[in-house]
This record gives C-alpha cells, structure tokens and sequence, in this order.
C-alpha cells in the first residue's frame, strides 16, 4: 500500500497559508517532480479557489447537535463524568504507554486531588509584560496586548503592539541615548531594535540599548536570559555585554542565560559568535549547534556540541528539558510562574527528568507527572511549592 | 503519530473518550466530504452520523490511523453515491455525478488533498474569531488594504493578525503543540 506523507501534508498546507522556507520549498518542489499525478494533485489544490467559502460552511456544522445524535442513535452510555473529565481521561490513558516505553515506569491513571485545584486557582502561567525606563527618568509598563506609540526619545516613537515593542530604523548622530527594557518574573517580551534586531527576553530579565545606535558599532547589555536574531550589516559589528563577558556577533541567532552568574550560558543557533573576556583580547569562537559555558568559579570557558533546542524552546513558548535536574527544573518554572520553591528534601534535587510542555500550560500538569513517575511529592503554601519526599 | 496510533486502539476497544475525539476531528469536515456529491447539508449529516454510529456498533478493528481514515472518507463517498442512486428524483445532475464518479476506493492521493484541508479548517477554527476573520479573506486572495477595509481596522491591524495567524498555524500544523506532557524519568 503506497503510503501518502504526513509531511508532506504539512508543506502543502504552509505553502497554502503562505509560510513555507526556502528549505521546506525545495522539498515541496522535489515532491511534485517526483510523480506526474503528484504534480497534478497539487495543481489541483492551488487552483482550488473555495478554501474560504468552504470554510464557511465547515464553520457552520453543529458537531455538539450532531454528537448528541449520534449519542442517541447509537445508544452510547456516556460515563457519569462530564466530557471535559473524559477528555482528561483519555490524556491520561494516552500518556501511559507512551510513558512506559520512555521510562519503563508504570504509572497509574492521572488524579484529579485538591492540591491541582489548589494550584490553578492561585498559580498563572506568565504572560508578555515589561517597564520600559528612559533616559529622563520616565518609567512606563507594557504589555503586548497594548497597540500603542510610545514617545521613547526626543523625535522617536515606537510601536506596541502583539508583536512586541519596535523601534523605527534610525541611526544616531551624536550623542547616543538609551532605554532599558525590564522584564519581571512571570513575564516574557520581545523587542526589535532600530537596526531591525530582534530580542526575546525571558522573566526576570533586562535589556540596556540605545535608542538608535551609532554609525560605528552596535553595542547592548543583558542581564537574565535572552535569544537574539542579530540583523546583519557589515559597518556595525553587534555585541552583547553580559556581566564580565563581551559577545561579538556577526550576524546570527543565539541564546544567553546569565540567571546563574556563575555559569553563564550561549548557544548558538546559526551564524559565528566570538566570546571575549572584557579586557582581554582572547576570543572563544562559537560554532552553531554549540554551548559556550563560561564557569565563573574557575574561570574557565568550555565549548561542546549540544542540542540547541531546549536552550531556545522558550522563545517559541515551549519548556523542554534535556536530561535537567529537578532543581533547575523547578527554578525555571519558578521564574515563569511566578512562585517559590523550596525543597524539603534536598537529594531530590539530583533527579534528572526530559519532557517538554507548553510555558501557558497549567503548572500542574507538570508537578503531577512528576508526582506520578517518582516518589517526588508538592505541597501549596501561598505562593511557596513545596518538594518533599 | 503515536497518539494517533493510541486513539484507534482505544476506539478498537470502545473507549468513548477515543470515539468523541475523533468524532470532533473529523465529523465536520466529512459533512462537507459528503456535500461533494449529495449537495444538501441535511442529508449529508445524516449520512456521516449514520457512519459514526456504525463504527461504534461494529466490531471492526482498525489497523492503523491511516487505515481509519481510509475507511471514513471511501464509506462517506459510497454512502452519499447509494443515497443518490435510491433517490426517486432522477434529474440530468444526479445521472452525471454518478457517471462521473463510480463508487470503490478513494484514491488515495485524493484522501490526501482532502486531508490538506480538513487539517486546515480544523486549526482555522481555533484562531480567535478576529485573527480568522482577517485570514479567511487573505486565503481568498485579498490585499492587506482591502482586508483592512472590509473589517474597519488599520492595516497595521491586519499584518499583525495575519501573522499572529501564521505563527500558531506554523506550529499547529507542525504537529508542535503537545497535549500532554511527556515525561522520561532517570536517577543520578
């Protein structure tokens, strides 16, 4: 039986919302050579012009009426939990053997006790907020669902909106001016700057840039954590000062953590980044697909190979772990959900979990699938998580 | 995906929760299927709750995901060509739509095409009602400015909704967005 292609279902379906890389095109095209009815097929697809009317009538069938017939027609017994719970129900099933064969571990139906409930009343999960400071002291607090001009400089405004805060393409002459872009814990902003940079920053995050950058370099300082798609152009060089580390950039994407000053983390995406110490002319060359670790303690600077994707799965509203231990586990989310963690028992910040989730999930979703796997249990108080044994 | 694959287990088994999901997954778009050929909305309902009904009474057991959509799209295309051929109106139209397509398989470059869009709609109506009302009229080819007009919003409004659009489709259809948590547990 000739199987079609999951994949290329996806490609087809990029190329019909517009949003198809020059990569995926290649493979989209290489797909459509392949078979004269492949070709034909696709034809067929772009030269359908009632996707929207179609639409139209898809969006107008009733499927709860329709459900409840077939319900009745069929004599369906509908268990004496509501939908929503069977819904959760078949989640749990569905995670169980996918589980045992990740783990090897049996885990028991997911339960629904208080502590849960406790925790979506009191626990959010963060959402885009940030204060801008500038240069005359003037202090104001966005969000992303704000679409509004902001007068950030003498002669410059910028644009908020969901897309986060823009700075019109400017470059200074003279006298350089600078704002500050802070984000709190339980927070999350993205801002392009007026070389066309773009910025994500994380919670508990802060950005110092200058309004418009000179005509010679490009300079910025992090604190916290970052991912940043460097716009290229080749008169300004870009760098990122981070505490005692100076990143030179030349045209690239990548990701630095500092939330730990002793172990200052960057990986690299695409593109060549160099890392100086400040007032040294030692320059560590960064590769894509690599983490720079800069161990402040013994002051060494160590480069591997590593999967970049958990570095930088934040940006796209994911938390993905890699074999990461619970304790970091926990700081993360900490800082993303804005609460407190203390751990009564201390070895239980050895264990070392992979998974992923998504950052606007509910944070008990994550807490019970530890709870389920390991002897690991929570507990509320206030805003504290409690890890016991 | 293996989800996929656990869902048609748990439906071989009759586990309701399985058969509302993919119930909600596909109910809408094979009343839409069926409309190929029995061009009125009612009948065509019928003919998919009718269908749906029979996979819960059965005791058929699917093979595969893949396999169960197969069966779905090629008896919604039978059932709606019987429709019509029991039909005491006997117009020009009916005799060519029957002519035209024979019943049998599907081909499956066909199930598909269909495919393409019943993932499409499916993730369209989660956008937010705004967000889809300025996609639905760039999927019909209209300008960013025309957009804006027919809605009465800026067309800074507009970009920013179309891309808001593409960038949860992007990851809805990337297959991105996981409704569990997976977890892989291991000891220092």
């Amino acid at each position: 039986m000739k199987h079609y292609d999951e994949n290329i279902i996806q490609l087809i379906q990029l190329y019909l919302v517009g949003d198809l890389s020059e990569e995926e095109k290649v493979k989209l095209e290489e797909w459509v050579r392949r078979d004269p009815l492949h070709e034909k097929l696709f034809k067929e697809i772009c030269s359908e012009k009632s996707v929207a009317s179609n639409f139209g009538i898809y969006e107008n069938v009733n499927k709860d009426l329709a459900w409840e017939k077939v319900v009745s027609k069929g004599n369906i017994k509908l268990g004496h939990k509501s939908r929503r719970l069977g819904w959760y129900k078949v989640v749990a099933a569905v995670m169980v053997p996918v589980m045992v064969i990740a783990g090897g571990y049996f885990i028991k139906e997911m339960k629904q006790d208080t502590l849960q409930k406790d925790m979506e009343m009191a626990i959010k999960p963060g959402k885009s907020k940030a204060i801008l400071r500038m240069g005359d002291n003037r202090v104001f607090e966005v969000t992303q669902d704000q679409e509004i001009q902001l007068d950030v400089a003498e002669g410059v405004a910028v644009v908020n909106s969901s897309s986060g805060m823009v700075y019109p393409e400017l470059v200074a002459k003279g006298k350089i001016e600078y704002n500050v872009l802070e984000v709190p814990r339980g927070g999350e902003y993205t801002v392009t700057l007026s070389d066309g940079t773009v910025v994500y920053l994380n919670s508990g995050s802060k950005l110092r840039y200058p309004v418009a950058f000179g005509e010679e370099h490009r300079e910025v300082f992090l604190s916290g954590e970052g991912y940043f798609e460097v716009a290229k152009d080749s008169v300004r060089p870009f760098s990122v000062n981070v505490d005692k580390l100076k990143i030179r950039v030349y045209g690239t994407s990548f990701n630095v953590n500092t939330y730990n000053l002793e172990k200052i983390q960057t990986v690299l995406v695409e593109g060549v980044i160099g890392i100086q110490y400040v007032n040294s002319d030692i320059e560590y060359t960064v590769k894509p697909g690599q983490l720079a670790l800069y161990d402040q303690v013994k002051d060494t600077m160590e480069i591997r190979d590593v999967d970049v994707l958990p570095y930088v799965a934040w940006k796209d509203h994911e938390f993905m772990f890699e074999d990461e231990s619970l304790e970091n586990i926990m700081s993360k989310l900490s800082l993303w959900y804005d609460v407190d963690v203390f751990f009564q028992t201390a070895s239980l910040k050895d264990l070392h979990f992979t998974g992923h989730l998504g950052r606007y999930e509910d944070i008990s979703r994550i807490l019970n699938a530890i709870a389920e796997v390991t002897r690991v249990k929570f507990s509320m108080k206030e805003r504290t998580i409690v890890v016991m044994e | 995906m293996v989800q996929d694959e656990l869902l048609i287990e748990q439906l071989n088994q009759k586990q309701e929760g399985a058969f509302k999901i993919l119930f909600d997954r596909f109910y809408r778009y094979l009343v839409l299927y069926a409309m190929k050929w029995v061009e009125r909305q009612e009948v065509a309902e019928d003919i998919v709750q009718d269908l749906f009904v029979q996979v819960w009474e059965r005791d058929t057991i699917y093979s595969s995901y893949y396999g169960f959509k197969n069966f779905l799209y090629n008896s919604v295309k039978n059932a709606s060509l019987d429709y019509l051929k029991h039909k005491e109106v006997e117009g020009r139209y009916v005799r060519y739509t029957l002519r035209a397509s024979e019943a049998g398989e599907v081909p499956e470059l066909e199930v598909m095409k269909d495919e393409v869009y019943r993932r499409l709609y499916q993730v369209l109506d989660e956008l937010p009602k705004r967000c889809q009302e300025v996609f639905k009229h760039y999927l019909e080819g209209k300008k960013n400015s025309e957009i804006a007009e027919i809605l009465r919003i800026s067309e800074l409004t507009v970009k920013t909704q179309k891309r808001n659009a593409i960038v949860y489709l992007r990851k809805r259809l990337g297959g991105v967005y996981m409704l569990y948590v997976l977890f892989k547990v291991g000891f220092m």
